[in-house]
């Protein structure tokens, strides 16, 4: 009996010293310097309720962010959390640099149960988890509440169409020179700004399997020089060589030269800044066929498949992205609710501000009209394929038919 | 004696070409620091709208003081300091030693290992990025200083400079002193080393401005934001989306302005020094 | 006489040879001794990573998962790839015309500047150097911001005279002179001051003598000073050629390699294939390329120099 409770005590003791010690994680993610802010108070938090785990922040830029993380990984130092965009995520999830965390989700009983669908989707390979989502967020049409009132408009249904926008910029469209109005601006960025109008013409990026490009079926190039060429020079579209990244589009909007754009979640806050531009948000205009046709997608936040703090690490996703790090990344009002929690969505939407009615939109959104994207490995490198033949389109050097069947076999050869 | 006034100054069609190039070309020069200046002092409201509506009375330091809140740039800025004048030091001390004995030290495979060595100058850094990480990780050194400043004292171009500044200076002074007994070390240090004075200050200004603005070793060996440099702070600000030009104005004002006051106290040097790296034959 | 003097001599002379023999070999280890940081590093350091990187180039490797050896198929595909050839036909039109651009101006001014009656030279001098001392990457956002089709200064600058506003940026045909003009805003000090230097060293009797043989100062620029000068032209063109080949910042910051693919380099094209579509591989192979292109052309300027550079 002595001998057991000796053993016992030097067990414990032996325990209690090694949890003593703290242990170290690194966690990886992007960010400007507001959004470093929040993610520092978030470890901050976490730290304070779990004395025995450090977290080392690796923040970068977003521009340079996944180089850094790759080079990272490459010499054998992964971060023990990372956030990855959906874009890099499955070329990550294939090259097996996330860990399989359904078992972890499972033991520790991680409520899943609440989370959007896409967020779902989008961090799952095969049946298993190698992520929780991040971010989750639709793509919104934003409506110029005072363009549309001057214009004697009323803002059209959730369910309009693509002829129904096309109509609206034409009748929306006016003015020359300084006085000049737009009805829909857009700008060729990412593939997922061209996406919507692809889809509504009943194609896709790639076939059911991804292993096949469809972009340059008849029906989506020809939708695509309707929204590129014929409604860009009657100037009802913004023209992408006027405009060429968002914030020259969101400028004007708020200046009520421009009546529509999309935008995302990240957009809706920068609106809300400007004193006196007031919005509504929408879905993307679909077509009687097609009508969910917007843009939805997650990232992820995973841990790193070589990680030698498995369980420090777990502890630390576990809180960022459960109740805890969602509650201060709402109050920070950082991004919209991964969650379909009314909790969330008080503390994130500002009912002060617009739009009115943010999350039975989003909610409209993720269920009738949200598509998601057709992930797989090599999107980037597909998307700057097919973006730079979209350009030479605006620039007047091929029609979409040409510009996408030249490339159609590039493509081939990254998805093959 | 004469006055030579009037032989000092340009004739009038001359003077007006002249002058109205050079003035003109100056304020090429200064107008777009000037503006960015301006725009770092507009408050947000306006930054969107058009350039040339400078209120004086909205002026304001906002921008600044919101860069300094947003991240710790005084940090950024010993840091970078720590790390440029190791760097400088150290290219200055092995491009002086390596240059000498490429000049005036006969060794065997002198010449094709000069001619190796120059060679890397031209390859792109991007390519060895990966191998450096793991070499650097393999040493430890990742997040720390040590992974820039140890690559960073050795400058194939210092060793350029040097070697071609050491041969225009005459052998004879070198064979005087070799005959008197002088052994090389004090061959090199009491005599070539005086005369290499001016450019040696010169490689000291170029390789100072160069780690300075050095953005691509340090995001890729840096993880902390306790060791990050001011290029690595100026690139954050950048964002993807949402771009406040004024705060990213007054980031890039914030992150040049002690390179901006060390050129401004030594421009004179600066400028003669460089005159002097070009002038070189052969 | 002669006795006492032979043995004196002789053993000078083997002090002297003794000596010489010692020294050469002093000489020698000092020699290595002097270039051993520098070789230390440069082994370490550079031909390390670049060896690395040659079997890197002849590898498939997405950085994560170990690296699949493919030989020289890296290089036979980069060969056929359109997206390479027009990313180094950009790199080749940006480095040439900033090269000549920057060149002709920088001269021009430095030869205005060398004039001693000019007044303030001190102060134009400082001004028109003060832009290489910025970083590339704080330059470009500068320049983004001037030549915003919308907000930028220079738009609303000539829009006073009635002129555009013009698409610097946004336009595939304005894109790539708008880069060149910003490159070549940032080094003209640089070469303008190299250039001034040897202008000084020109000596003042040469000029003298052609005046007396009535010379016109066209003749005086091409007789005179472009011979006397061009150690330092070649210095600068030189130098000028293996930067502008790298160009990376100014053009990822002002156009981000758009608008349709106008502006894209080799070191950009380097830099998504390494990072963006996992293949490390082949942006090694790229920049690889890029070395040897910028290696044969430097090869070849130093053979063209002893046509046209004057000792």
């Amino acid at each position: 009996m002595k001998r057991l409770a000796f053993f016992v005590s030097v067990l414990v003791t032996f325990g209690m010293a090694a949890s003593a010690a703290p242990v170290t994680i690194k966690y990886a993610f992007w960010g400007n310097p507001d959004a470093i802010g929040v993610e520092k108070d978030i470890i901050d938090a976490f730290e304070a309720t779990n004395p025995d785990i450090k977290v080392t922040p690796v923040a970068v830029a977003y521009n340079d962010y996944h180089a850094k993380l790759l080079i990272m990984i490459a010499g054998g130092q992964a971060p023990d959390v990372m956030r990855v965009d959906s874009y890099f995520f499955q070329d990550f999830m294939k090259n097996k640099a996330l860990k399989d965390i359904t078992g972890l989700i499972k033991t520790n009983k991680f409520d899943i149960s609440k989370l959007y669908s896409v967020g779902l989707q989008d961090v799952q390979s095969g049946g298993k988890f190698y992520g929780l989502p991040w971010g989750t967020a639709p793509l919104y049409m934003f409506l110029n509440k005072k363009m549309f009132a001057d214009a004697g408009i009323p803002l059209p249904a959730n369910n309009w169409t693509y002829e129904d926008l096309v109509a609206l910029s034409k009748k929306l469209a006016k003015g020359e020179g300084e006085n000049q109005q737009w009805g829909f601006g857009f700008y060729l960025g990412e593939i997922n700004g061209m996406l919507p109008f692809v889809w509504g013409a009943g194609g896709d990026l790639f076939d059911k399997t991804r292993t096949k490009f469809t972009m340059n079926d008849k029906a989506v190039t020809d939708r695509l020089d309707d929204v590129l060429i014929a409604n860009v020079k009657n100037n009802a579209f913004t023209s992408p060589f006027t405009f060429q990244k968002a914030d020259d589009i969101m400028r004007y909007f708020s200046q009520n030269k421009v009546a529509m754009m999309m935008g995302s979640a990240a957009t809706i806050l920068s609106l809300q800044k400007i004193d006196g531009c007031d919005f509504a948000v929408a879905p993307f205009p679909g077509t009687a066929k097609v009508p969910a046709v917007t843009v939805y997608k997650s990232n992820i936040v995973g841990l790193s498949a070589g990680t030698k703090q498995e369980k420090a690490a777990w502890k630390f996703l576990a809180y960022l992205r459960g109740p805890e790090g969602e509650e201060l990344y709402m109050k920070a009002k950082r991004m919209a609710p991964t969650y379909d929690d009314q909790r969330y969505w008080d503390l994130y939407a500002d009912t002060t501000k617009p739009p009115a009615k943010v999350k039975e939109i989003t909610q409209e959104i993720s269920g009738k009209y949200g598509r998601i994207l057709p992930l797989r490995a090599g999107w980037m490198e597909v998307q700057t394929i097919v973006m730079g033949a979209l350009q030479k389109v605006v620039a007047g050097q091929a029609t979409s038919a040409q510009a996408l069947t030249e490339i159609a076999p590039k493509v081939q050869a990254v998805i093959k | 004696m004469k006055s030579t006034s009037n032989m000092n100054r340009l004739g009038l069609p001359a003077g007006i070409l002249t002058y109205g190039i050079l003035w003109s070309t100056a304020f090429i020069m200064l107008a777009p620091l000037f503006w960015s200046v301006m725009t770092a002092l507009k408050p947000n409201a306006e930054v969107f709208q058009a350039p040339y509506l400078i209120n004086p009375d909205t002026l304001s330091l906002r921008s600044f003081a919101d860069v300094f809140r947003q991240a710790p740039f005084f940090l950024y800025f010993l840091n970078t300091l720590k790390i440029t004048l190791a760097c400088t030091l150290g290219v200055a001390a092995t491009s002086a030693l390596a240059g000498y004995a490429f000049a005036r030290l006969q060794f065997p495979g002198r010449d094709i290992l000069f001619m190796i060595y120059l060679t890397t100058m031209m390859i792109p850094r991007q390519v060895t990025l990966v191998p450096m990480f793991m070499l650097m990780k393999q040493f430890g050194l990742i997040d720390n200083h040590l992974s820039l400043i140890l690559p960073g004292i050795f400058s194939a171009f210092g060793t350029f400079l040097l070697r071609q500044f050491f041969l225009t200076v005459p052998a004879d002074y070198d064979e005087a002193a070799k005959i008197d007994g002088c052994g090389v070390f004090r061959r090199f240090t009491l005599i070539m080393l005086p005369f290499a004075k001016a450019t040696l200050a010169t490689l000291v200004l170029l390789t100072f401005m160069a780690v300075w603005n050095d953005f691509l070793y340090p995001m890729v060996f840096l993880n902390s934001e306790t060791e990050r440099t001011l290029t690595m702070g100026l690139a954050i600000f950048r964002g993807d989306a949402d771009v406040q030009w004024n705060i990213l104005m007054a980031a890039v004002v914030i992150s040049n302005i002690p390179i901006l006051i060390a050129f401004l106290a030594t421009q004179r040097f600066v400028i003669n020094g460089v005159s002097m790296s070009g002038g070189i034959k052969g | 006489m002669a006795a006492p003097v032979i043995p004196y001599s002789r053993s000078i002379k083997r002090k002297e040879t003794s000596m010489k023999l010692s020294s050469k070999a002093r000489d020698a280890i000092a020699g290595y001794l002097f270039i051993m940081p520098n070789m230390i590093g440069f082994l370490l350091f550079l031909a390390f990573p670049v060896v690395a990187s040659l079997f890197i180039s002849a590898a498939e490797w997405n950085l994560i998962t170990e690296p699949i050896f493919v030989g020289i198929n890296n290089f036979i595909a980069l060969f056929q790839d359109s997206y390479f050839w027009q990313c180094l036909r950009n790199t080749a039109y940006f480095s040439l015309f900033s090269v000549l651009l920057g060149i002709v101006t920088s001269l021009f001014l430095a030869v205005l500047l060398n004039n001693p009656r000019v007044g303030f030279s001190g102060f134009l001098k400082s001004a028109i150097f003060l832009p290489v001392i910025f970083s590339t990457v704080s330059v470009a956002l500068i320049w983004q911001w001037i030549l915003d089709t919308h907000i930028g200064m220079l738009n609303h600058l000539l829009g006073y005279i009635r002129l555009g506003p013009f698409p610097w940026l946004t336009d595939p045909h304005w894109s790539m002179p708008s880069v060149i003009i910003v490159g070549v805003w940032r080094q003209i000090g640089y070469n303008m001051v190299i250039f001034l230097a040897a202008l000084q060293g020109v000596p003042q009797d040469l000029y003298e003598a052609a005046d007396i043989d009535g010379a016109r100062p066209l003749h005086k620029f091409w007789n005179v000073t472009w011979p006397m000068i061009s150690p330092s032209t070649f210095f600068v063109l030189v130098t000028s050629i293996i930067n502008s080949f790298q160009v990376f910042d100014i053009t990822t910051v002002l156009t981000n390699g758009g608008p349709a693919n106008s502006t894209n380099t080799i070191i950009m094209m380097v830099y998504q294939y390494a990072f963006q579509n996992f293949k490390m591989g082949y942006a090694s192979a790229a920049a690889y390329m890029l070395f040897a292109i910028i290696l044969v052309i430097t090869a070849f300027q130093n053979i063209v120099s002893k046509r046209w550079v004057h000792t």
